[in-house]
Order: structure tokens, then sequence, then C-alpha cells
């Protein structure tokens, strides 16, 4: 009687794991599902010449030669102080024209930190030096190095004001709550005879 | 009526265990069986590039006898460090293979003593009968273990292959450079198919269905891509591009230290080369054109980024996987 009731419980037992199949956790194959994943969202946050207002002069350097030869190469090192950002290297002559020697149609914007040559460790460009005004001994060119934290948008627009704001100074105060540290600028100034 | 109920936990085990538990990797009966020399293989070619783009200067290895350190009772080669060789060698020109170690006249690039192992071997499931496997059984709410034999063709075999790189100049193992990996063979009955998966955090192949000519080729398999989670590791590059495995956020690290200090054209090298990686029309170069300034546009835009031609550390390590 009782072996007949085991074998009865075995049979039942048996039936349902065949029937319902692994604890009845089977589940019908899923048909794989396209979803489209949403863009990952990027912050598009960046500068303008506006904000070079509060930017913290003399806080990357540029060292180099002073005087220059007509048509001779120019070559000068930017150090960003361990600071990393977006360079921007802007010539300006003593007429107050600017021109944006870095980034250029063949040399796009990078972000970096650490010791350069420019213009060796940017794309290998060559820029000599040059002498406009006649009869004069020698002419003062400056080149600003621009360090941003985030792209500056119109720096296409950028007037010589905009970079004369630090007159010359070299140095930022500790507490200088009005210098923007997202910004810094260097500056190298040499002669071309 | 005790031989009753034995019986008919034994069948309920069997069933739970052989019938409803699928093997990790399924394999079609009517699948054909391939050249391993896929895929994979293709992973340890990327090597010489990579180390190229990313290292900059070739690395020497000095490989250690490999041997099984396991109770395999002779069912693995009791020596891989042959295929370990061949796996480093079949490279290039930047991974250079020392036969002999010359620590009074050591070699000018850097060099590491690769240390290793077959460290893990199980047999899951074998056929024929006897007492092959174990399960748990539970009738009337009792529970015991239960052993039985699985007249069964199909088996699963388990191991793992570590490595442990040395750094003969300051006579220790190089931290966080270590790898293990394991691979699981999935033999069919028919027609002696094969169909291996191969787990770790470097290799993300799990659950792929690849077939192999055997445990040997399996071996082959495990070893070459462990080279290259290994070589990735020292040399620090992105390997995980090559074998699908998780991203290291170490070497991502030091990548993006690296990548901010880069002069241009070595950053434009190594974002075009990670493009070509995932467009084999993008050609690697070190100046920029319009054909790849459009391709970091298509890149950028694409994965919610402002349409520009930026090198950016953000596009950097998005184009690493981080």
């Amino acid at each position: 009687m009782k072996v007949k009731k085991i074998s009865q419980i075995v049979t039942l037992s048996l039936a349902t794991i065949l029937i319902i199949g692994c604890g009845g956790k089977k589940e019908p194959t899923k048909q794989p599902v396209k979803v489209n994943k949403p863009a990952p969202v990027v912050s598009n946050t960046q500068a303008s010449i506006a904000d070079l207002k509060s930017a913290r002069f003399g806080t990357i350097e540029l060292d180099g030669k002073k005087t220059y030869a007509q048509n001779q190469t120019i070559r000068f090192n930017v150090d960003t102080k361990g600071k990393s950002g977006f360079l921007y290297i802007v010539y300006l002559d003593d007429k107050g024209e600017t021109a944006l020697l870095y980034p250029n149609a063949k040399s796009p914007l990078s972000e970096l930190n650490g010791k350069y040559v420019f213009p060796r460790d940017f794309g290998g460009m060559q820029i000599t030096a040059t002498k406009e005004c006649k009869g004069c001994q020698k002419e003062r060119t400056t080149v600003y190095a621009i360090l941003s934290k985030e792209p500056i948008s119109d720096i296409k627009n950028l007037k010589a004001m905009n970079l004369m704001q630090g007159k010359g100074l070299s140095m930022s105060l500790a507490g200088d709550t009005a210098s923007n540290a997202n910004i810094n600028i260097g500056k190298i100034e040499f002669f071309v005879k | 009526m005790k031989k009753l109920i034995k019986l008919s936990v034994v069948t309920v085990g069997l069933l739970l265990i052989a019938g409803c538990t699928p093997p990790k990797v399924e394999l079609s009966e009517s699948g054909k069986i391939n050249d391993i020399k896929t895929d994979y293989t293709q992973a340890l070619r990327n090597i010489n590039p990579m180390i190229a783009v990313f290292n900059g200067s070739p690395v020497g290895i000095y490989i250690k006898p490999i041997a099984d350190r396991t109770a395999s009772g002779g069912k693995l080669p009791r020596d891989i460090s042959t295929v370990v060789k061949k796996s480093f060698n079949s490279i290039g020109e930047n991974v250079k293979t020392m036969f002999t170690i010359n620590l009074k006249n050591p070699p000018k690039y850097r060099f590491y003593i690769i240390e290793g192992a077959i460290t893990e071997f199980d047999l899951l499931k074998v056929s024929g009968s006897g007492r092959d496997a174990a399960g748990q059984g539970t009738y009337n709410n009792q529970k015991g273990s239960v052993d039985f034999g699985m007249d069964q063709e199909d088996k699963l075999t388990k191991l793992a292959i570590t490595f442990n790189p040395q750094d003969p100049r300051t006579g220790n193992y190089v931290p966080n450079a270590s790898t293990s990996n394991r691979i699981e063979v999935n033999q069919k009955s028919a027609g002696n198919e094969f169909a291996i998966s191969i787990l770790g955090s470097g290799i993300g192949l799990d659950n792929s269905v690849t077939k192999a000519q055997g445990l040997h080729s399996s071996i082959n398999i495990l070893v070459e891509l462990s080279v290259v989670e290994l070589l990735g590791k020292l040399t620090k590059y992105p390997y995980w591009l090559l074998t699908r495995g998780n991203v290291d956020y170490d070497i991502v690290a030091h990548l993006s230290r690296q990548f901010l200090r880069d002069k241009l054209n070595k950053k434009i090298q190594k974002v075009s080369y990670l493009l070509s990686l995932r467009n084999t029309n993008i050609q690697v170069t070190s100046m920029m054109n319009s054909s790849l300034k459009q391709a970091i546009i298509d890149y950028k835009v694409a994965h919610g980024m402002p349409a520009n031609d930026i090198i950016s550390s953000t596009l950097y390590k998005s184009l690493l996987g981080a």
C-alpha cells in the first residue's frame, strides 16, 4: 500500500517536472528588442573672450629668444605649469593687430598640460619673423598663450584690448577673487631686427 | 521502499542537474567546425600597432617555464611554455621574446619576466558511467547528498591560466598586472564539436559561441587572449578594445594623463588609431586631414558631443570606451 503511494508520488513529481519544466522557471524565448539608446549627455560649456577680463596673467610660462633676424624661424617654449586646458597662441604686433597662430586649419584645438615647444609640438607649422616698419631698427612682437579650461567659442573675435587688461602684470595675488582660475595667460615679447 | 526513495531522489536530482541546467555555451548540432584563427588571432596581431601608438617603444619578454599545476592527471599538456612563447613571438617587432637574460648587460628597452601556470582544471561532466557528478536531492523535507552516474557524452571542462609578470630591475612582481582567465570548453556529444566560453575581467567573451578544434586549441585561444591582456597591463594600452572585456580604469587614468602631455601629432595619431578600430576606412595619421576631421565630427555627433574637431580628453576617453 505504502509502496503504491510512494510510486504515485514519484510519478506525480516526475510528471510535474516534465510538464512544468524546471520549477516553472523556463521562460519563452525572448526576441531581441532593439532599443535606441539615447545619446550620452556631454556638457557643452564654453568660455568666451569676455571671460578674459578676469583671467589670471603670468600663470603660464613662455620663454625663448628675445631677438630674431628677419625671416628667422620663431620658436619658444610653453609651460602650462601643471594646469590643463585648451591652448590658444595669439600674436599681437605693435599696431595692435592680432592673429591666431594656433589653432588653425591644419592644427586643431587640443586639450593639454605640460611643456611644449611652439610651433614644433603643434603640428609642425613654420612661423618666421618679419618686420613691417620701414627704416626702424627693430619691431616689437608679443605672443600670448591663453589656456582655458573650456574652449573659447568666439576666439576669432579677439582684439588687442582683450589682452591688454593684464597690463603687463605677471603675478596674481592669493585670495584674489576677481581672477578666474579657468583662464590663464602668459606672454613672450621679442624683437625683429 | 528505501531503494525506491533513493531512486526517486536520484532521478529528481539527475533531472534538476543534468536536464534543467543548460550548458553555458550552446552549439548547434549542425554547426560547422571552423578554424579558430579568426578575430582572436586578429587581437594578437593588433598588439603590435597598439604598442607603437600607445607605448612608443618595444618591450622585452622572458618566459619562465609555464606548467600544469593542477591535478589534471595528464589530461592537459604538462608544459605550455612553447605555446606562450609562440604567442608573444607572433606579435611583431614591438615585442621581443627573449630566450636568455643577461642582467649585467640588459637590453635598452624595458623587459619583464613572465611567470605563470595552469592553475585550475575541472571536468564537470564526463561520459560513461560511475560517480562523475554530485548533487543534492530533497524528499519529505529531508536533504541528502546523492551521487549519480550520467550516461551522457557531453562534457564541460574548465581551466584557468595565470600570468604573473616580474620586473627584473626592481626584483618585484609588477603591481596590478597579473592576469587570470578561465576557459570553459563544452564538448558536445555529436561530431566531437567544441564550444568555448572565456571568462575573465579583461576578456569579454563570456557566453559567446566559438567553435574550436579541441582542448589544445582552446588553450591556445586562452593563452593568446591572456597575452593581449598581460601586455596591455604592462605597456598600458587599451587591451579591452581587442578582447572585448571590461574597461581597465587604472589604464584609462594613465592614458588620459599621458594624452594631455602628448604633442598634437601624437594626439591625432591616437585618436585616428582609435577611430580606425571602429571604422576600417579611417587611416591612422599624425596630421589632421579633412577625412579625419569629418570622422571626428561624425563620432562626436553620434556620442552627444559638440560637432567640432577639437581633440579633447572627453573625446579620447569616449574612444577608449570609458
